[in-house]
């Protein structure tokens, strides 16, 4: 009968706990919604998905860039100064990815924005821009063009996170705990990406991934012990020469694969004259750094494409399961 | 190294190469003969705000690119006519103006689709089959209205006023001229893209004219100028790994420069 | 002075421009065989009146008739020659040849599409033979002198056989020698061929030698007739005073 008894207050004061946890809860988001959200702006679209994972209804993440925009063209606009001013929280990935940042940055006048760089600071890869293959590494010097898409490397992802949610803390220490709770789950999120990878990537076929756009899986392939030939540099801009083209219908040729990858954020076409030219069809990678109006209609997250980056990869490589 | 023709987007670049830049080196003539040279470059600029135009429409784009060129190319002909501007003006009007237009709509639009955009500014070693018969068809119809009307043509670029004495239809065959330019640009535009239609309408003309003796010879002159240019700039473009479309304007700038030293040079025929 | 027999009649022609009055109830006929100089200050409206005969300009009122037509209902170009004024280039470098500028001329009696004929080369051939400019077929034309040039004009005016040739001002910069060369080449094409000549000039030489009718203008036709008139009329010895009579002592 104690039991019974102590089990029958124990009940009551455990529903009382959970009302009143109940209650509190749902007060909550009204508190914080009584306090201002942070004002976030991301350049790159990961960047965007990161803060807002990390900061929950406490932060309005915003995309600076419009869908199908590409981040290493887009000329700023007087309203992006604008939307910055007012920002409190302005977050980007690189010179070597946004060059258009520096001039920007100079144009805002705000005491209150913190700007973060993610990419300060790691050990970034030279950018592959020739076909005569990598040049020797040395310093960080003046000229030298280094490649920016860490992103892509989940590894690197999670240490972006974590200095998304520093810098997100450091405006609101209070709500700290919480910040590092929500990266953590997305970092744990980030793993599992990873692991996955790792497991469909170990046996394939092919170890090549040939891309007719521009080299933005350097980090990728290095991470998964595999190799990228892409048709433009870092950045899509050069036109590709007609030995580079040759190069890479060599390279078809000689790995013999089915696919040739394509993204859609950059002209198709030559992924399509390639593929049409060595007899063979076309597959989309994306790189994450924007998505294009219908995978924003579609509400498609980074996760979600690199899922679907996934099975492209696998489909193209001829991946065991 | 496989060899340069063993490649099915090399054969299709020379041959729509060649196609195209005679077609604008024979129109080229004319252009920079009426001071027109720069409208290769200020209609690209137009064919922007056209682009723009038919996505927000949901048209094709290809097609009201053509509309809207051919239009302004007209629009610049009447601002000459009228405001008596001369052609350099009235194309740094027009191309602003269509530029401005396509910004604009693409803001009002959202964003752009870079397929489109790729679709309408072409690349010289992204040529698909149609395309070569495209270029052909533009070739074939440029130069048999040229032939056709070549002396009212000639007349008219040397002496207006005579021409008009004389009968020849000088206003239509502005006109004319006017719809060609526009056709060839933006259909150029799209097999082998802005820098290669621009420069060949313009590079090859004025290196035929440092020595052409005559209309005939400077229209041949122009034609081979821009037919060596697209060769030999693909192919040393192909085994020097160099970009296709500079490497072929370099070769026209360099022909330009040899035969501008040869104008010092070239003595006058000999009486017969 | 009757009406069939003129080549050219002008009845009451007017022009104003922008409210000027450039020209004032002109009349006058042009006869086969004419040499007429057409004489007059600068701004004295000159080329406009050549250019309303020749159906460039609208005139303000008044007609013209052109070899028994009305000029708008005017179609045998083929038999009009014209020499503009500043005919010579500015461009050296223009891409025409000699024997291309000569073929312009023909371009008027050609039909759709105006292609030239091995008939058309000869053509050229004499018309370039008639100027004296024979060896020069294939030059530019920019290579020649202002004569030359000037010739070469000559030739695209007359290729078609023309029953006129109208010039204005043709010797503008060009040395005494070879003006005088100019007009004797004129004057053989008057007298032997028959080509009538309408020219608009300053040079009085040509007026002493060749010209056997004039024409004053200043907005105003004051003067037609033929040269002994020209000389013998009191208006024109006042108005020329000093240089009458280097004019009118012919031979």
């Amino acid at each position: 009968m104690r039991r019974e008894t102590f089990g029958l207050s124990c009940q009551r004061s455990l529903s009382f706990f959970i009302l009143g946890f109940f209650l509190l809860w749902m007060a909550a988001p009204s508190f914080a919604q009584s306090r201002p959200k942070l004002k976030i702006i991301t350049t790159l679209f990961p960047l965007q998905e990161f803060a807002k994972a990390i900061g929950g209804e406490w932060v309005q993440a915003d995309l600076l860039l419009p869908p199908g925009a590409d981040p290493h063209n887009w000329e700023p606009k007087p309203s992006d100064v604008a939307k910055i001013n007012r920002a409190d929280i302005f977050i980007y990935c690189g010179r070597d990815m946004e060059p258009w940042v520096t001039d920007l940055l100079q144009a805002t006048q705000s005491n209150n924005l913190r700007v973060l760089e993610v990419s300060r600071g790691m050990t970034l890869m030279e950018a592959k821009d020739h076909s005569h293959g990598t040049k020797p590494a040395s310093s960080h010097g003046h000229g030298k063009k280094f490649d920016p898409h860490v992103w892509l490397d989940f590894s690197l992802a999670m240490n972006i996170v974590d200095r998304i949610a520093s810098v997100i803390s450091g405006k609101d220490p209070e709500n700290t705990a919480r910040y590092r709770a929500s990266a953590e789950d997305y970092k744990a999120k980030l793993d599992i990406l990873d692991q996955k990878y790792r497991a469909s990537l170990s046996k394939c076929r092919h170890r090549q991934i040939i891309l007719g756009g521009h080299s933005a899986f350097a980090y990728l392939a290095q991470r998964y012990g595999l190799k990228q030939i892409a048709l433009y540099g870092v950045s899509p801009n050069a036109e590709p020469t007609p030995k580079k083209l040759a190069a890479v219908i060599q390279a078809v040729r000689n790995q013999g694969v089915r696919f040739i990858y394509f993204e859609r954020l950059v002209n198709p076409k030559l992924a399509q004259v390639l593929a049409k030219e060595a007899g063979i069809s076309t597959l989309a990678l994306s790189d994450g750094a924007n998505l294009t109006k219908a995978q924003l209609k579609n509400k498609t997250t980074f996760l979600d494409l690199m899922e679907t980056n996934l099975e492209n990869l696998r489909r193209g490589l001829e991946c065991e399961r | 190294m496989e060899s340069l023709l063993s490649y099915a987007f090399m054969q299709r670049a020379l041959l729509a190469g060649l196609l195209i830049s005679i077609t604008c080196a024979i129109l080229g003539v004319f252009l920079v003969l009426r001071r027109d040279a720069m409208i290769g470059h200020g209609l690209a600029h137009v064919t922007f705000g056209g682009v723009a135009l038919g996505l927000l429409l949901y048209l094709t784009p290809l097609l009201v690119a053509l509309v809207v060129a051919v239009f302004s190319a007209l629009g610049i002909l009447k601002l000459k006519e009228r405001a008596g501007l001369h052609g350099d003006t009235a194309i740094g009007i027009i191309s602003s103006l269509g530029m401005a237009l396509g910004i604009l709509l693409v803001s009002v639009a959202g964003s752009f689709n870079v397929d489109l955009f790729g679709y309408l500014f072409g690349n010289i070693l992204a040529i698909d089959p149609e395309e070569v018969w495209m270029a052909l068809i533009l070739a074939l119809v440029v130069l048999i209205t040229i032939v056709l009307f070549y002396q009212e043509f000639v007349f008219l670029t040397f002496d207006p006023e005579s021409a008009r004495t004389s009968g020849v239809r000088v206003r239509r065959l502005d006109k004319l001229l006017a719809i060609l330019t526009a056709v060839t640009v933006v259909l150029g535009m799209k097999v082998v893209g802005i820098l290669l239609v621009s420069a060949l309408l313009v590079i090859p003309a004025a290196a035929a004219l440092q020595v052409a003796r005559s209309f005939k010879e400077a229209f041949m002159i122009s034609a081979a100028v821009a037919g060596v240019s697209a060769i030999a700039g693909l192919t040393i473009s192909f085994y020097l790994d160099w970009p296709a479309s500079g490497t072929i304007v370099a070769v026209s700038g360099l022909l330009f420069l040899i035969l501008f030293q040869a104008r010092s040079y070239r003595k006058p025929a000999p009486e017969e | 002075m009757s009406a069939n027999s003129s080549l050219i009649q002008v009845d009451n022609v007017s022009f104003n421009f922008h409210g000027l009055k450039v020209l004032q109830d002109i009349s006058f006929s042009i006869f086969p065989g004419d040499f007429l100089a057409l004489i007059g200050p600068n701004g004295s409206g000159k080329t406009t009146l050549i250019r309303i005969i020749l159906g460039i300009l609208k005139p303000s009122s008044g007609r013209v008739v052109l070899i028994g037509q009305e000029l708008h209902q005017f179609t045998q170009w083929q038999r009009i020659g014209y020499v503009p004024q500043k005919a010579i280039l500015l461009d050296p470098y223009f891409p025409a040849s000699v024997r291309e500028v000569v073929a312009m001329g023909l371009i008027s009696l050609k039909r759709f599409p105006r292609l030239l004929t091995r008939q058309d080369e000869s053509s050229i051939d004499k018309a370039l033979d008639r100027v004296g400019l024979k060896g020069l077929k294939s030059r530019r034309i920019g290579e020649l002198s202002g004569g030359q040039q000037q010739r070469a004009f000559i030739a695209r005016a007359i290729v078609n056989g023309p029953d006129v040739l109208f010039l204005d001002e043709p010797t503008a910069g060009v040395d005494a020698d070879t003006q005088t060369r100019f007009y004797d080449m004129l004057a053989e094409l008057n007298l032997k061929e028959g080509l009538t000549i309408v020219l608009i000039t300053h040079d009085f030489g040509v007026i002493t030698k060749h010209a056997n009718k004039v024409a004053c203008l200043n907005q105003r036709l004051f003067f037609h007739g033929t040269h002994e008139e020209f000389c013998s009329s009191q208006t024109v010895q006042d108005l020329l005073r000093g240089e009458h009579h280097l004019v009118c002592h012919r031979h």
